[in-house]
């Protein structure tokens, strides 16, 4: 493939994530994104620590190995004259780096530590990285929901939740079978446990 | 009861243990990479007053950081605890049960590791004995808990139910016979592993494996240990047809094999770990094919295979030993069970 900025090279760095909403791609060769992260080293508000941990996140299949080394060469060839980006590759480009969770508010981890170590450091840090972990879960389990054992103190809670994703498959299944009274009564009963949860 | 490897269900199939490990936290407390050493030591006494609440004559506490060198590698070549939990520099705590069976971590990779071990195939009474401490232990401590993600753990590899459930397994026919690289991609699929127990790649020491679940969301307990249970089944059924197929095309071959390996175990004065564990395997397998005709030594072979390791023979000893050392020392050791 070739790169998107200079559509003369063959691409091997690939960037990946959220843009306005929607899903963006980024396919750069080893110059131009050289060039990129120059500019956004010395554009950008925040450091170049966090870009390098967050660049790709957990949804990205693409090498981060790649990514990790295109940064840090650019951070050796600094100095050098960056190529000059296409200002709209280079606005996304932005964008996309722009995406990335800030550390953890309760015990400070960063999603780069968390992605060096692969542990986190808090109940807290299921919250600071939602998207991220849910696409770890759905990638390396196959599932992000608890189906187990759970605490009794936590019960009517897990109980409720269960109730509700068991009337959602039934609603649906109504739906399909054009049973719309069914489905109608089906959703006054989500939304009773839903308000009074 | 006795330590699971003294029973001699560990010695009747191809299944020797059946193991499962809880991984909890206590909400109030930060994961171990952002504990302060003050909050350890809080986190493991008040866990360690929880457990003992729950079990206090079941239990007793080891300050396994004092022990010396030798006796932290008997506990890690028994599988007690993990290579990891003696290299931690914060406060952590060890209990265990009189015959060794249940044990709990504190302050491991999570603040409470649950493990509960069974000798033979049984898994749902090493779960339903994890899961016993699990609920007393949470009468008196609240766990990190999320309605959707289930248990929240230090690694995300481990949230939902925090289970990971094993069987050890013999497999010396089937890795002989090519057939478990053939089944490594399946049982993959599935989100089952299978490595070897002692050393990694295709052929680990003593033929001796360890399957278990990867996934630990989307699925109950019950329904993690049923998986891993039809999964391990299907494996044992293809060691038993390799082994079947290796006793009818190759009986007098594989007779010679397994008698010499009784000799070498009965006679040598050298031994290492590999060439030990390999023999005392072969010698499992002429017991399992009924094909060596000699009494059962009073151990079983797991055990054996444990107390060859360097940290059984240097405690049999009673002194720290070199290498040469130890060949010597477990030559003489199995000597002694064998001939
Ligand atoms: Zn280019
Ligand atoms: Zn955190």
């Amino acid at each position: 493939m070739l790169c998107d900025n200079c559509k003369k090279n063959p691409s091997t760095v690939h960037l990946k994530g959220i843009t306005n909403g929607m899903k963006a791609e980024l396919h750069l060769c080893q110059e131009c994104s050289n060039g990129m992260a120059n500019i956004v080293n010395m554009e950008m508000p925040f450091n170049l620590e966090n870009i390098l941990g967050n660049l790709g996140g957990a949804d990205s299949p693409i090498s981060l190995e790649n990514i990790f080394k295109g940064i840090l060469d650019s951070v050796q060839s600094m100095g050098q004259g960056p190529q000059l980006p296409n200002a709209q590759i280079n606005s996304q480009f932005k964008q996309i780096l722009r995406n990335i969770p800030g550390p953890c508010g309760v015990c400070g981890l960063s999603y780069d530590q968390f992605k060096t170590t692969g542990k986190l450091g808090c109940e807290g840090c299921y919250q600071s990285f939602p998207k991220e972990i849910v696409a770890l879960f759905k990638n390396v389990q196959n599932s992000s929901r608890h189906e187990g054992k759970y605490p009794k103190r936590s019960g009517a809670q897990i109980l409720q939740r269960r109730e509700v994703d068991k009337l959602r498959t039934n609603l649906q299944q109504a739906v399909d079978e054009e049973n719309y009274e069914e489905a109608a009564r089906i959703r006054d009963q989500i939304r009773s446990l839903e308000v009074s949860s | 009861m006795t330590p699971w490897y003294q029973d001699s269900q560990s010695d009747q199939s191809q299944i020797l243990s059946s193991r499962v490990r809880l991984a909890r936290n206590i909400k109030k407390y930060r994961f171990g990479q952002k504990l302060t050493p003050e909050d350890a030591s809080l986190m493991v006494q008040e866990a360690q007053d929880a457990v003992s609440r729950a079990g206090a004559r079941m239990f007793h506490q080891m300050d396994i950081t004092a022990l010396g060198e030798t006796e932290q590698k008997v506990f890690i070549e028994k599988h007690i605890v993990s290579p990891e939990f003696l290299k931690g520099t914060l406060p952590q705590s060890l209990l265990i049960s009189d015959d060794q069976n249940i044990s709990v971590m504190l302050n491991e990779e999570d603040h409470i590791r649950i493990q509960s071990v069974q000798p033979g195939d049984m898994l749902a009474q090493a779960l339903e004995k994890a899961n016993q401490i699990d609920d007393l232990i949470e009468e008196s401590v609240e766990f990190a808990f999320h309605p959707e993600f289930g248990y929240l753990t230090a690694c995300p590899t481990n949230t939902g139910t925090g289970l990971r459930a094993s069987f050890m397994i013999h497999l010396p026919c089937l890795e002989r016979s090519d057939g478990l690289k053939k089944l490594l991609p399946t049982i993959n699929r599935v989100g089952i592993t299978l490595r070897g127990l002692y050393g990694e790649g295709t052929a680990p020491m003593g033929s001796i494996y360890q399957i278990s679940n990867q996934t630990t969301l989307g699925k109950s307990e019950e329904e993690i240990i049923q998986g891993l249970q039809n999964v391990t089944n299907t494996v044992i059924e293809k060691e038993k047809s390799a082994m079947d197929k290796l006793m009818s095309a190759h009986r007098d071959d594989t007779e010679n094999t397994i008698y010499r390996a009784y000799g070498t175990l009965a006679y040598s004065r050298k031994m290492t770990a590999k060439e030990a564990m390999d023999m005392l395997s072969l010698v499992r397998l002429g017991y399992m094919a009924d094909l060596l005709d000699k009494p059962k030594p009073i151990k079983q072979i797991y055990q054996i295979m444990m107390e060859i390791q360097p940290g059984h023979l240097m405690r049999l000893a009673g002194r720290e030993m070199n290498e040469a050392e130890r060949d010597s020392a477990r030559a003489k050791y199995l000597r002694e069970i064998f001939s």
